[in-house]
C-alpha cells in the first residue's frame, strides 16, 4: 500500500476503503479463477465433456458483463456500500453450496448464473466507484492498487485451492473459499467500506475542511465535478469521449478474450507444447500485475489518455509479433509486451470516465463500458474459432485485432483530456444544486 | 465455447494447463506436504485482513478520542 499519511501523521481513511476492497476482489476473482483446477475432476466424476463445463462458464461470462449496468445503477441510487456487502454474501453461500454441485446443470445455474451475476457487485467497474468517490489527484494508484487484488488473488488463491483440493476434496476447497468469503470478506467490508468519505465526516484525498472552504469560495467546486457532468446518463452519450472510452474498451474486451482463450491453441498450431504456451501466459500475468500498478501511479502525473493510447498501441505491436515473428519468439515477444498493457486499461478508463463525467453516474457508466467489454470479448471468442476453423490459421484474426488495436491506441489519444478532464478544467460555477446531487447514499 | 480453458483476463477461471504447470513447479521448488502449503498460504490469507481491520479501528479510536478532546476544549469556561 503507498498509503501516505496526512499532516496529522494519520493515513488519510481512502486507503483503508481500498485496502478492504482489494481483499474483496482478493477473495472473489481468486476463487472464481480457480474454477479452473476442477475442470478435469469434475470432466471425469460428472461423466461429461469439457465442452458442457465450458458452457456453464460461458454463460457466467456473459452474465457478469451483462448485470454490470444494473449494479451500477443501483449503486448511483443507493450508494455501493450496500451493493458489494450483498453481492459478497451471496458470493460466500454460493461458494459453500457448490460443494453440493453433482452435475453440470447445477454448475450452470450456481456458478453460471449466482455466482457470476453476484461477482458483478464486486467488478473493477463497481468497486471502482469507491475509488474515485473517495480520491481525486491519486485516483489512478488508487484504482491501480484495487485491480491488482484480483492478480494477487489468482497469484495466492489458486495455489490455496489447488492443494486444498489434493490435501481434501474439491468439496472442501469449495466450503474453505466461501467461509473466507463469509468470515473474513463481509466482516471487512461491513466494518470499513463506506460509500463517500462525507459519510465519515471526510473529503477525497484527506483534504482538510480549511482546502474545500478556500476552494468553495474561489468558485471552484468544493467537490469537483466532472466538466461534461450530465443530468441523466443517457446524456453522456452526446458527448465524444463516452464513445471514445466504450469504442476503445471493446476492443480490449475483443483482443484480451480472444488471445486468452486461443492461446494454447495457436501454440499448438505453431507446435508449441500446452505447457510452454501456459508458461509464457503465466508470464504475460507476472508481468502485467507489476505494470498495472505502475501505470495507475504515473497516470496520476500525466494525461491518462496518453498511457491509454500507449497501452492500445504497445498491445498491437504484441499482436503483431505473433503474426510476423516464428513460433517461440512470437509466444515469449507476446508474453513480455502484451503483458505491458493487459489489465493497465482498467484503471486508466475508469479513471478518466470519472474525471470527464464527475461522479454523478460513475457506477452505470462505468457497468456499461465494462458490459460492452465482455460482449466484445465474448463475441471475439467465437469469431477467432470460426476463423481458425475456416483458414487453419490465426494470421487474419491476429492482423484484425492488431488493425482494431492501432483504432482503439488513436481513438484514445484523440481524447481532449485538458479540456473535458476535471484535472485540468476544474469547473468553476455556482452549483446550489449540488447538495441535491445524489453522492452515493449514506453507507 | 471453449471460455473456462483459459481466459485470465479479469476474473475468469484458469487455464487447467497453467494450474497444473505451477502445481508441478511448486512442488518441483519446495517440495512439501499440500496440508504445509495450505497452512502457510492460510496464514498469509489471513494475515492481511486481520491488520487490516485492526489498523482501522486504531484510527477511528484515535480520531474519535482526538474529537471528543477537541470537544471538551470548546467547552467554555464559567
Amino acid at each position: 500500500m503507498t498509503a501516505q499519511p496526512n499532516d496529522s501523521g494519520e493515513r488519510f481513511y481512502g486507503w483503508y476503503v481500498v485496502g478492504a476492497l482489494f481483499f474483496a476482489m482478493f477473495l472473489v476473482v481468486g476463487t472464481r479463477q480457480g474454477f479452473g483446477v476442477f475442470v478435469e475432476t469434475w470432466e471425469e466424476e460428472w461423466g461429461v465433456s469439457v465442452g458442457a463445463i465450458s458452457a456453464a462458464a460461458s454463460i457466467g461470462w456473459l452474465l457478469n458483463g451483462i448485470s454490470q449496468p444494473f449494479y451500477g445503477r443501483l449503486a448511483d441510487r443507493i450508494g455501493g456500500r450496500p451493493v458489494v456487502l450483498v453481492s459478497m454474501t451471496v458470493m460466500g453461500f454460493a461458494f459453500i453450496a457448490m460443494a453440493f454441485v453433482n452435475n453440470v446443470w447445477m454448475l450452470a445455474l450456481l456458478y453460471g448464473v449466482i455466482i457470476s451475476w453476484a461477482a458483478g457487485g464486486i467488478s473493477p467497474s463497481m468497486t471502482g466507484i469507491f475509488v474515485v468517490r473517495w480520491f481525486q489527484r491519486q485516483r489512478g494508484t488508487a484504482m491501480s492498487l484495487l485491480i491488482s487484488g484480483g492478480s494477487v488473488g489468482g497469484l495466492v488463491l489458486i495455489p490455496f485451492l489447488t492443494y486444498l483440493f489434493l490435501a481434501t476434496n474439491w468439496q472442501t476447497a469449495w466450503v474453505v473459499a466461501g467461509v473466507l468469503t463469509l468470515v473474513l470478506g463481509v466482516p471487512l467490508l461491513w466494518g470499513i467500506v463506506r460509500s463517500d468519505p462525507s459519510d465519515m465526516g471526510l473529503h477525497p484525498d484527506g483534504d482538510s475542511d480549511e482546502l474545500m472552504s478556500e476552494r468553495a469560495a474561489s468558485g471552484v467546486d468544493a467537490v469537483p465535478v466532472g466538466p461534461l457532468d450530465a443530468a441523466r446518463w443517457q446524456d453522456s452519450y452526446h458527448s465524444a469521449p463516452m464513445w471514445q472510452l466504450s469504442t476503445a474498451y471493446v476492443v480490449c474486451g475483443i483482443t484480451t478474450a480472444s488471445v486468452a482463450v486461443h492461446f494454447v491453441r495457436w501454440a499448438a498450431s505453431e507446435d508449441i507444447s500446452p505447457g510452454t504456451a501456459a508458461l509464457a501466459f503465466g508470464l504475460l500475468s507476472g508481468i502485467n500485475a507489476a505494470s498495472v500498478l505502475f501505470v495507475g501511479a504515473v497516470s496520476d502525473r500525466m494525461q491518462r489518455k496518453t498511457l491509454l493510447g500507449a497501452m492500445y498501441l504497445i498491445r498491437a505491436l504484441a499482436f503483431l509479433a505473433l503474426i510476423a515473428l516464428p513460433g517461440q519468439a512470437a509466444l515469449w515477444t507476446f508474453a513480455i509486451v502484451g503483458g505491458v498493457s493487459w489489465l493497465a486499461t482498467v484503471p486508466l478508463t475508469t479513471s478518466l470516465t470519472a474525471d470527464v463525467y464527475g461522479l454523478r453516474h460513475i457506477g452505470m457508466l462505468g457497468g456499461l463500458t465494462l458490459m460492452v467489454h465482455q460482449l466484445g470479448g465474448a463475441l471475439a471468442v467465437v469469431l477467432f474459432g470460426f476463423a481458425f476453423d475456416v483458414w487453419g490459421s490465426y494470421d487474419i484474426p491476429f492482423a484484425v485485432g492488431a488493425v482494431t488495436l492501432v483504432g482503439a491506441g488513436l481513438i484514445s489519444l484523440t481524447i481532449r483530456e485538458r479540456h473535458v478532464s476535471a484535472r485540468y478544467a476544474p469547473v468553476v460555477r455556482a452549483r446550489p444544486d449540488l447538495d441535491a446531487a445524489p453522492a452515493g447514499g449514506s453507507g | 465455447m471453449p471460455l473456462p480453458r483459459s481466459v485470465l483476463h479479469h476474473a475468469e477461471a484458469i487455464d487447467p494447463t497453467l494450474a497444473a504447470w505451477i502445481r508441478h513447479k511448486i512442488d518441483d521448488i519446495l517440495g512439501l506436504e499440500p496440508v504445509t502449503i495450505v497452512a502457510i498460504l492460510g496464514v498469509v490469507i489471513l494475515a492481511f485482513p486481520v491488520w487490516l481491520g485492526a489498523s482501522a479501528v486504531r484510527q477511528r479510536r484515535r480520531a474519535e478520542s482526538e474529537a471528543h478532546s477537541a470537544e471538551s476544549l470548546d467547552v467554555p469556561q464559567s
